[in-house]
């Protein structure tokens, strides 16, 4: 029995359209996961895997374009010696009828779906035990069938399956919590399972691949696969993880106190590559307290540094003004704008009034520094 | 703060030491002539107190000698009770510092020293004056470059930059001017949001991507309906396929077919035991029919034969009957004939009575009527004789005129005797009768009128003439005497007698002609015409001769007759009936008898066979009995057969359902093919859309730009808070300044100008106006002169503020008042003093003879001695 190399990958997510984001933005986000199909097949050609399972939401909606599905579909059949293994997910279950009947009408011969929970053999040894996902919430453990599920002695055996093993706190609710022991009670070599959109080892026989090319903030870097050797049936699996993402999703929070060089602090936060910052998505949250010249540099170095990457978005709701007798001075030492300065912070302090007046007043304030900085300038 | 000495080394022309020394509280006066350095000494305390030891600004390079060096100001001051000494060399190298030595002894030096002087000219908090009488003028941060030229104008610019510093001035302006630019950008002046702007943008695009949702929602729940409706139909589709199913049904087709053929033959064999029954039924009851109208034929015949031989009897005596009524009929014609023809003598009889009564009632009238006749035609003739008589004469009108006219004729002649004169004779005894009016005496004691006159004879003595003259009344006895006369003359009578005469004879005949007219209605009340022709009327009639009843006997023998008539009339009826009775007896027993004789023949005709009949009784009877055996045994079997049948309805429901079960499910798999097709040609449309994905992306863009609006509408609010807080701020701060700067502007106002009244701008808190007797010039109308004096006493004004606020500090004066001419000088002067109270003055001015008279302490500048 020679060992078997395959990738692992789940939740592709084809079709997604990141409608948060900016055109610009949403335009490089979509193209790049339409091209993450073609992606895996050469990184599989890279690493010398015959076999790419999918386990689950190849899909990210029940009615995809059939421009989708069949571009898809022409892109994994072109090359033949590359077999994809696809099951359905919760995105797009059995129960997306369109998708699996353009699919079954049009799949190429080494594009295979299962779509009925039997083993399947997918080379000589290899046994396959799909889980595929009747509808978008089964209810129940999909992969229970597995355990008593006969293969020959000498086959490895790999499970396929989509949903959680503990709750992640999954996208979707209902819960169908796979068996966290179903790789050892269904003697499975390897259980690959998809939703988690990030990788996730639960112990060496279960992983998840999380998506080959991220699309939110929840999970940090840039997606992959993995790509799994199974020296023979009983023997621990070799797992690699290899990136193919293209964009870098960071979320990073910022924390300043009153005295802290906010620009500085914003600058050192950021990812150290200059290079990749335009395939970089930042999402910044400041925290914290700064006083009034801070926020001021704060926002100039955010607005100085954003159009170098893909998206950047610093978030200050949550940071808090905090105002010295030296920031009003700085608008004014008396009269009319030292006054008006005043009137502004002690209502950004006046916990009776409701919050987003407070919320205005603190901006105004902060409007109003900017203002005086600027014609100083 | 005093200021007490300046000293300067390396400024400008002073390139050796010089100083100002004996400065002090109050007025001090630097007269000098132009060129002697009083604004170098100006600018160089200017950046003592304001520039930093490091600088190397224009200011700073401006002080720099020609021939170079470093610039080194030296001030003392007097503050708080201490004396400082403040040094400052202004330097590119080392040397540049700043000391400051508090009563000798070093107190700060370098950094300190600065923040120590920045310290001491910082603005009071509440909003005084900062720096204002430090600060030379036209170098203030709101000033343009011309106006910096001005001397005048740098006075005001400087008290105006003060004022901006208060109010914010022309920082806050701008600043609100960029606030509400910005405002302006999202919402327009009334609050609504601007078109065409960022917030209409966003509004626009939140409206657009709801709706975009909205549609794509509802086309992604269309699709999910088609979806869902596929997928019902379907797992339908797969329920009828199923084979078991379709077996089930097959299956209970089958057996609903074979139970209803197996009920469909029971009923066929019941239906024709049901015939067999029939059939015995029927033959039976033809027997019986048979044998009934045998028995029925036999009977009649033997009715017939006992029936005509009564009849022959009836008729027989039926026709004696008609004889007897034929004789006793003649008779009672006969009798009749007789008792009418009596009638008829008695009727005539009693006629003729009558008619002879009629004649001699006739004659009797005519006779009457004659009478009558003769006597209203004689009254006739009276009536037509008097009526001519009555149309003479006057009648009763014409006469009351004519007695009218006389009787006022009397009275005229009466009243003209009572007015004319009138004669009385009293005779003396013996002379009775000797007086007399032609020829008669008058009486003794009479009055006798005259109103013709006369004359008396007076016997013995003569003719007494009497004249009466004009009487009173002669006109109306004239006009009453012509009246009458005129109504005379129309009835044609001359005399008043005639007339009364005619008229009497008129009434006389009227009197008759009423009298015959009322004969002659009585004699003839229709008139004679009348009464002529009623006699002619009256019938004329011979007298019949003959020996005639009277009245009362003919009628008894006429009612004697009729009553003879009436019986006979009676017994003929009578007798008519009867012979009707007979007659219609006869023809009834005639008829009855050839009736019977009929039927006999018609009973015998049916029976046929009379001698064979019985026979064929007894055939029919024994027939029957065999037809009834028939009869029961074919409705046992029937019995036995409806017994043991099926219920062919139920059986027939039974297979009709399991059929229109199979055909349902037939019909029901056509239909969901159908729909199914109709839902992939739909659901294949939409699908190729990929509306779920685009549904995805609107949501997400939606959120996106709600969230952009959100913080629109937030950075609004913002703006808006800026905006009204900045205008409450600067409302504020004008009307905290303007009434003390009032206050303390007004009397030194009132020094210069008595009469006259400043007015204030509540905007730029400025000199606006000023209002003299007869006169109200704006601050740009004003002279040159007027304008400094104004600016200079602001100046004052806000000294005495800065003063008061504790913070007193230098006032220097540059030449301020250079435009004033001499009177009015004074009084400016008079002001300074005034204010030079509690402050320290210093002014700097070319105008030596004119500031001679200021007074106070004169200052001069010398060259320095270490």
């Amino acid at each position: 029995m020679p060992a078997f190399r395959f990738l692992h990958t789940s939740d592709l997510h084809l079709g997604k359209r990141f409608g948060t984001f900016e055109e610009e933005i949403r335009a490089d986000l979509q193209q790049a996961r339409l091209g993450i199909v073609a992606t895996l097949a050469r990184t599989a050609a890279d690493h010398g895997a015959g076999h790419v399972l999918i386990a689950g939401d190849s899909f990210d909606t029940e009615t995809p374009s059939q421009r989708l599905i069949r571009q898809t579909l022409a892109t994994m059949g072109e090359t033949s010696a590359l077999h994809w293994w696809i099951i359905p997910g919760n995105h797009d279950s059995l129960g997306a009828e369109l998708i699996w009947t353009v699919m079954q009408a049009h799949a190429p011969d080494n594009v295979h779906l299962l779509t009925d929970p039997a083993p399947t053999q997918i080379a000589p040894g290899v046994t396959l035990l799909p889980a595929p996902c009747p509808r978008r919430f089964p209810g129940t453990d999909l992969t229970a069938w597995m355990d008593g599920c006969e293969t020959p002695q000498e086959h490895l055996r790999i499970g396929l399956a989509h949903g959680g093993v503990i709750d992640f706190g999954s996208d979707e609710p209902g819960g169908d919590i796979i068996s966290p022991r179903r790789a050892e009670t269904a003697r499975l070599d390897y259980l690959a399972l998809g939703d988690w959109h990030g990788i996730f080892t639960f112990d060496e026989r279960t992983r998840y691949s999380g998506t080959p090319e991220r699309d939110r903030f929840k999970h940090a870097g840039r997606g992959g696969c993995l790509l799994v050797d199974l020296p023979g049936p009983g023997a621990p699996p070799l797992v690699t993880e290899v990136e193919t993402g293209k964009y870098n999703w960071q979320e990073r929070t910022l924390r300043l106190t009153p005295g802290d060089d906010a620009a500085e602090a914003l600058i050192r936060l950021l990812p150290h590559d200059r290079t990749d910052w335009r395939h970089t998505l930042l999402k910044i949250t400041a925290e914290g307290w700064c006083h009034l010249p801070e926020r001021l540099r704060l926002s100039r170095a955010a607005a100085e540094i954003a159009p170098e990457f893909c998206h950047f978005d610093l978030n200050d709701g949550p940071l808090q003004t905090e105002y010295s007798a030296d920031d009003l001075d700085d608008i004014a030492q008396g009269g009319a704008l030292r006054m008006a300065a005043e009137t502004l912070r002690n209502d950004a302090e006046n916990t009776d009034l409701a919050r987003r007046d407070r919320d205005v007043s603190a901006a105004a304030l902060n409007r109003l520094y900017g203002l005086v900085q600027e014609a100083a300038e | 703060m005093n200021l007490l000495s300046v000293r300067l080394n390396n400024v400008r022309r002073f390139t050796a030491p010089v100083e100002i020394t004996g400065l002090g509280p109050g007025l001090n006066v630097l007269s000098a002539p132009n060129e002697q350095g009083k604004s170098t000494i100006f600018d160089a305390l200017h950046a003592l107190f304001f520039k930093s030891a490091s600088s190397r600004d224009k200011e700073i390079r401006a002080l720099i000698p020609h021939a170079g060096g470093d610039p080194e100001i030296t001030a003392e001051i007097a503050q708080d009770g201490a004396r400082y000494r403040i040094e400052k060399i202004f330097s590119k190298g080392t040397r540049a510092g700043t000391r400051i030595l508090r009563d000798g002894h070093l107190y700060k030096q370098a950094g300190e020293a600065e923040a120590w002087l920045d310290t001491l000219l910082t603005a009071p908090r509440d909003g005084g004056p900062a720096g204002l009488l430090w600060v030379r003028q036209g170098l203030t941060a709101f000033q343009d470059a011309g106006a910096t030229l001005d001397a005048r104008r740098d006075l005001l610019s400087s008290v105006a930059g003060e004022v901006e510093a208060v109010t914010g001035g022309r920082q806050m302006e701008a600043i609100r001017a960029q606030v509400r630019t910005e405002l302006d950008r999202y919402v327009t002046r009334t609050g609504r949001t601007a078109k065409n702007g960022p917030l209409a943008e966003a509004e626009t695009q939140v409206e657009e991507l709801q709706e975009l949702h909205g549609s794509l929602a509802d086309k992604a729940a269309d699709l999910r309906g088609l979806l869902d409706s596929r997928r019902v139909l379907v797992s339908e589709l797969d329920g009828l396929r199923d084979a078991q199913e379709a077996a089930h049904r097959t299956a209970r087709l089958d057996e609903a077919r074979k139970a209803h053929q197996h009920a469909e033959s029971h009923l066929e064999r019941l239906d024709r035991a049901t015939s067999a029954v029939d059939t015995a039924e029927a033959r039976v009851q033809r027997n019986q029919q048979s044998l009934e109208t045998l028995t029925a034929q036999l009977r009649e015949v033997m009715d017939a034969e006992k029936a005509l031989t009564g009849t022959g009897d009836d008729h027989r005596d039926a026709a004696d009957r008609l004889t007897r009524a034929d004789t006793a009929l003649a008779a009672a014609r006969q009798a009749e004939t007789t008792a009418r023809k009596t009638l008829d003598t008695a009727h005539m009889q009693l006629d003729r009575v009558i008619r002879a009564e009629a004649a001699r009632i006739a004659e009797t009238r005519r006779a009457e009527l004659t009478a009558r006749l003769s006597e209203a035609e004689a009254h006739h003739a009276e009536a037509e004789k008097t009526r001519a008589l009555v149309a003479r004469g006057p009648d009763a009108a014409v006469m009351d005129k004519i007695e009218t006219a006389a009787a006022d004729l009397s009275f005229a002649r009466r009243a003209r005797e009572a007015a004319s004169a009138s004669v009385s004779m009293s005779y003396s005894p013996g002379g009775e009768g000797g007086v007399t009016l032609e020829g008669t005496p008058l009486q003794d004691g009479a009055r006798l009128p005259l109103p013709d006159g006369g004359a008396l004879h007076l016997r013995g003595l003569g003719e007494l003439r009497i004249h009466p003259g004009t009487v009173a009344g002669d006109e109306d006895l004239q006009q009453a005497d012509t009246t009458l006369r005129r109504a005379l003359e129309e009835a044609g009578f001359s005399t008043l007698d005639n007339a009364r005469a005619a008229h009497r004879e008129r009434a006389e005949a009227k009197a008759r002609l009423d009298d015959a007219v009322n004969a002659l209605r009585i004699a003839a009340p229709d008139g004679i015409d009348a009464l002529r022709a009623r006699i002619s009327d009256l019938p004329r009639q011979e007298p019949d001769t003959g020996d005639l009843p009277t009245r009362d006997q003919a009628e008894a023998e006429l009612q004697e007759a009729k009553a003879r008539h009436a019986e006979t009339l009676a017994g003929l009826e009578k007798a008519r009936a009867e012979h009707a009775s007979a007659q219609a007896t006869a023809q009834g027993a005639g008829a009855a008898h050839d009736g019977a004789t009929a039927r006999l023949e018609r009973a015998a005709a049916a029976l046929r066979d009379r001698d064979g009949a019985e026979a064929r009784l007894t055939a029919l009877r024994t027939e029957a009995a065999e037809l009834r055996a028939a009869l029961d045994k074919a409705r046992r079997e029937k019995a036995a057969l409806a017994d043991s049948a099926p219920d062919p309805e139920q059986t027939q429901a039974a297979l009709q359902r399991a059929t229109s079960a199979a055909e349902a499910v037939q019909t029901r798999e056509q239909e969901i093919t159908r729909d199914l097709a109709g839902l992939d040609a739909r659901i294949d449309v939409q699908a190729g859309q990929a509306i779920e994905e685009e549904l995805a992306e609107a949501e997400g863009r939606l959120a996106t730009a709600q969230a952009r609006l959100d913080s629109l509408r937030f950075e609004v609010d913002v703006l808006r808070t800026l905006d009204q807080t900045l205008d409450t701020a600067q409302q504020s701060a004008r009307d905290h300044y303007i009434g003390p700067i009032f206050r303390e502007l007004e009397p030194l106002v009132r020094m210069v100008w008595p009469d006259a009244e400043l007015h204030m701008d509540a905007d730029s808190v400025l000199p606006s106006r000023l209002v003299r007797p007869g006169a109200e010039d704006t601050f740009d109308q004003l002279s040159g002169g007027t304008q400094e004096q104004i600016a200079l006493l602001v100046r004052l004004a806000f000294a005495r503020l800065l003063a008061r606020a504790g913070t007193p500090a230098p006032v220097i004066l540059d030449d301020a008042i250079v435009y004033t001419d001499d009177d009015r000088i004074e009084k400016m002067f008079d002001a300074l003093t005034r204010q030079a109270s509690d402050l320290q003055i210093i002014v700097f001015s070319c105008r030596q003879r004119a500031f001679r008279d200021l007074g106070g302490r004169l200052l001069s500048i010398r060259p320095a001695h270490d």
